[in-house]
């Protein structure tokens, strides 16, 4: 038999009136985000919606925007603006690469980046039949390889707006990718199908030659504080310290594994001093004390400006290194420095998918 | 060993959570043509508008001057159901038959469950622990704490 409960919600709200002002007073607040798109797809603004703020006026011919932080509305012509979301998740406005049947590949953030295949592009090939149902590329890759020799990978450049690009990273960022290893990597075992897996770093989504920043499934090395730390995935950003580049690492010690699908991200906040990286929500972080971000080559226009999907830059135009052998669903980066919770919040988007498909693994 | 859960409802300000409604009004010369509540997506097409909440509205260009749209909490006692009829049996969410959609929180603001309409949901999948029931109605909302042990 049923058992059914009548609840009777308000009633003790209502009799004490003091009590749930305090309570409102204190309350944490679920945050909701407004993302202004242009008529090409571009997320021309993005941010927090400020409660009991007017956040969008609109006459025929304008659209004015103010959101969380804004000291004044940004204002856009209305014919630029094909539409304005409203979640209650964090939007990637600085890249977001979606991929097409055909195999190229769009970005929705704000700069909309010229995305290119480089390498050997018949190593590269596009689905949807995932767990995601979204188009996204599998790299038939050798591990650690570069891109002139048996494997292909996607350029994501910013060399037309580095200047803003950069400005945007240097206000930190916070990049999130989802990511599996090919069957064939048995990392276990060191073995890459039959031969020897490459003691060699890969690196999946980065822009970290000379500088920058991206996630890397580091070599197997020697380490100050264990007696030898295995391959693990990880993330990375370069410094400024003392006039010199130094790369900050976090390197939680987990060797990723074949077939199984990663959500992770990785957060720069400088105001923090703190660099954080999650991994399927669990949080690594390290702690620094230095204030910029060296970006690759300082701003030099003949190098390469371009992050790297299924492998990492060379100091060489459109060639790749650090190679990836696998599938990456999702490459995205976020011009703030997420909080842990707003980052919780994406990897509960995708955790029921992400813990189906790695059943058993 | 049968789980019980216990049902305790209360705004939502009582549990520490306070639920955003962002809502859009159309209006010309001043006066309102439209309000559309819990706004998700403000669509602008050449000779209109089209805007996704609660209810899909389209309005015409010639039909307003202008829009505004704001963000309010929800958790003023006056937009809350004073008594709600949700209840619950075998780990399944009991609700009243005009509902619209209901969402489940976690105390952190997290949504674990989100779905359409339906009498009955069940939360079989949950874990046990503090959550926040927010169902839609058409003739409103009903926000509830619940604990599942």
């Amino acid at each position: 038999m049923k058992k059914q409960i009548i609840l009777t919600a308000l009633a003790a709200a209502l009799a004490m009136p003091m009590a749930a002002e305090e309570n409102a007073s204190t309350a944490s607040q679920k945050q909701e985000y407004l993302t202004v798109v242009d008529t090409i797809g571009s997320r021309v603004l993005t941010g927090k919606l400020e409660m009991n703020m007017e956040a969008i006026k609109m006459t025929q011919d304008s659209i004015e925007v103010t959101l969380k932080g804004m000291t004044a509305p940004q204002k856009f012509s209305r014919k630029a603006i094909s539409k304005v979301e409203i979640t209650d998740y964090p939007v990637a406005s600085l890249m977001d690469i979606e991929w097409n049947p055909d195999g190229s590949a769009s970005d929705h953030g704000k700069f909309n980046l010229p995305v290119t295949k480089i390498g050997l592009t018949e190593k590269i090939s596009v689905s949807k039949d995932n767990p995601f149902s979204t188009y996204a590329p599998a790299f038939d890759n050798k591990y650690g390889q570069k891109t002139d020799g048996e494997s292909g990978a996607y350029a994501v450049s910013y060399l037309e707006c580095k200047k803003d690009f950069n400005a945007s990273l240097a206000k930190g960022f916070t990049m999130e990718a989802i990511i599996k290893l090919a069957s064939h990597i048995d990392t276990a075992n060191e073995k890459e199908g039959t031969e020897t897996l490459p003691d060699a770093e890969c690196k999946f989504f980065s822009n970290t030659q000379g500088g920058g920043a991206g996630f890397n499934i580091w070599k197997n090395q020697q380490d100050t504080t264990l007696s030898r730390l295995s391959r693990t995935i990880g993330f990375q950003t370069s410094v400024l310290k003392n006039s010199a580049n130094q790369y900050i690492n976090v390197k939680p010690g987990v060797k990723p594994k074949s077939d199984v699908i990663y959500h992770m991200t990785g957060t720069w906040d400088p105001t923090a001093g703190k660099l954080f990286f999650v991994l399927n929500g669990e949080k690594y972080e390290t702690t620094f004390d230095v204030e910029d971000i060296t970006l690759p080559y300082n701003g030099v226009a003949d190098k390469p400006s371009w992050f790297g999907i299924g492998a990492d830059p060379t100091g060489t135009k459109n060639v790749g290194e650090a190679t990836f052998p696998g599938t990456i669903y999702v490459s995205r980066i976020y011009d703030t420095p997420l909080s842990e919770e707003e980052v919780q919040i994406l990897y509960n988007k995708v955790k029921d998918i992400i813990t189906k498909a790695n059943e058993g693994k | 060993m049968r789980k019980s859960l216990l049902i305790a409802g209360l705004v939502a300000m009582l549990a520490g959570q306070s639920l955003m409604a962002a809502d859009l009004i159309v209006a010309k010369s001043g006066t309102e043509v439209k309000k559309i509540t819990n706004v998700k997506v403000i669509k602008f097409n050449d000779s209109s508008i089209t805007v996704t909440g609660d209810t899909e509205e389209t309005v015409a260009n010639d039909d307003f001057d202008s829009f505004k749209f704001a963000v309010s909490a929800t958790s003023g006692i006056a937009e809350v159901a004073t008594t709600s009829n949700i209840g619950y049996s075998n780990n399944t969410l009991i609700l009243p038959a005009d509902a619209i959609s209901v969402s489940i929180y976690n105390l952190a603001g997290v949504s674990v469950m989100k779905t359409a309409a339906s009498t009955e949901v069940s939360i079989e999948d949950l874990a046990a622990g503090v959550y926040i029931v927010d169902v839609k109605t058409k003739a409103g909302r009903s926000v509830v704490k619940i604990v599942k042990k």
